[in-house]
């Protein structure tokens, strides 16, 4: 079994190689650098996500959940629809010196490269302020994030009233 | 709905469990008050011997309407303490060593910031007991059920 896959990885090696050295020489016979600068692909991981659902008519709402973008980068912004909410920000809930607790706007949120960054009650959270109506159990809300990258990704959010 | 001066007192045989808040909070006081239904929910018969005061330091924005409806989505028995009385919130609040501020921005937006510390208080007015924020259902139930048992 051993010896076949060894045999198998070194085939592959070659031909990678071979690929390669294909691509080279035609960006070279183009006259252009043929040093070419590897590339990793950004992938960002929404899981977990979820929003509470509105005491009464609540104007204000929350969505949590958790971000793992496997190069660095940062969260820069949420959005909805209007027919959602007016208005979104990321939010961060802090403890002050006297003990009370209150939030501010954080216009952007460190995401290290394969680490979970946790958006979570009592911690960031992306806020939904003027609420069109209110946030329904059940229902699904579409949250576009944006990235320091420049990436956007569109998050189904369900409305729940506990964590998943 | 009734409104008259309110002892931080459980009644007899009771619990009554404090909270300060406001009814425009998206995280800390949704998530309070949804642990402690989560919580009554799971201690059953029992529940009915507690009862919720919730207290808000944004007297201005909360009627007793808003908080009534706003406490009614979460528990059955519960009480909404407001008072636009600077002194007697400032008060209040010393009495359980809580801490709360607003501030109003240029562009209209309020900002409130509180002490997210639920209080368990007994007949005797005596907080015989402090939640910190965050405990989730579970430390609400653990806590709940061993002061009910501690009171029968």
């Amino acid at each position: 079994m051993k010896k076949i896959k060894t045999v198998a990885v070194i085939a592959i090696f070659a031909i990678a190689i071979t690929a390669c050295s294909d691509n080279e020489s035609e960006s070279t016979t183009d006259g252009s650098d043929a040093s070419t600068e590897s590339v990793v692909e950004s992938t960002i991981t929404v899981e977990g996500s979820w929003a509470r659902n509105s005491p009464m008519d609540a104007t204000v709402g929350a969505a949590y959940m958790n971000i793992t973008s496997n190069v660095d980068d940062t969260l820069v912004g949420a959005s909805v629809d209007e027919s959602v909410a007016m208005m979104t920000e990321v939010h961060e809930t802090t403890t002050q010196a006297d003990g009370s607790m209150g939030m501010q706007e954080i216009m952007s949120l460190d995401l290290k490269a394969g680490a979970k960054t946790e958006l979570k009650p009592g911690g960031y959270h992306i806020m939904l302020m003027k609420l069109a109506k209110p946030l329904v159990l059940g229902e699904n809300i579409s949250v576009t994030l944006t990235f320091g990258s420049g990436a956007t990704q569109v998050v189904e959010v369900p409305v729940l009233d506990e964590a998943p | 709905m009734q409104t008259k001066p309110f002892n931080t007192v459980a009644p007899a045989g009771e619990l009554l469990v404090l909270f300060f808040g406001y009814t425009n909070c998206p995280d800390l006081c949704p998530t309070t008050l949804a642990d402690i239904r989560a919580a009554l929910a799971r201690i059953g018969d029992d529940s009915k011997k507690v009862s919720v005061a919730f207290v808000t330091v944004d007297p201005e924005r909360d009627t007793a309407e808003r908080m009534t409806s706003y406490l009614a989505s979460f528990v059955d028995r519960f009480h909404v303490l407001r008072t636009t009385d600077v002194n007697q919130l400032e008060l209040a609040k010393e009495a359980f060593l809580a801490a709360s501020a607003i501030r109003k921005n240029a562009d209209g937006s309020v900002e409130v910031s509180h002490s997210a510390t639920t209080y368990i208080i007994d007949e005797a007015g005596l907080v015989i007991d402090e939640i910190p924020f965050g405990v989730g259902a579970d430390g609400f139930e653990n806590d709940l059920r061993i002061f009910l048992k501690m009171i029968q």
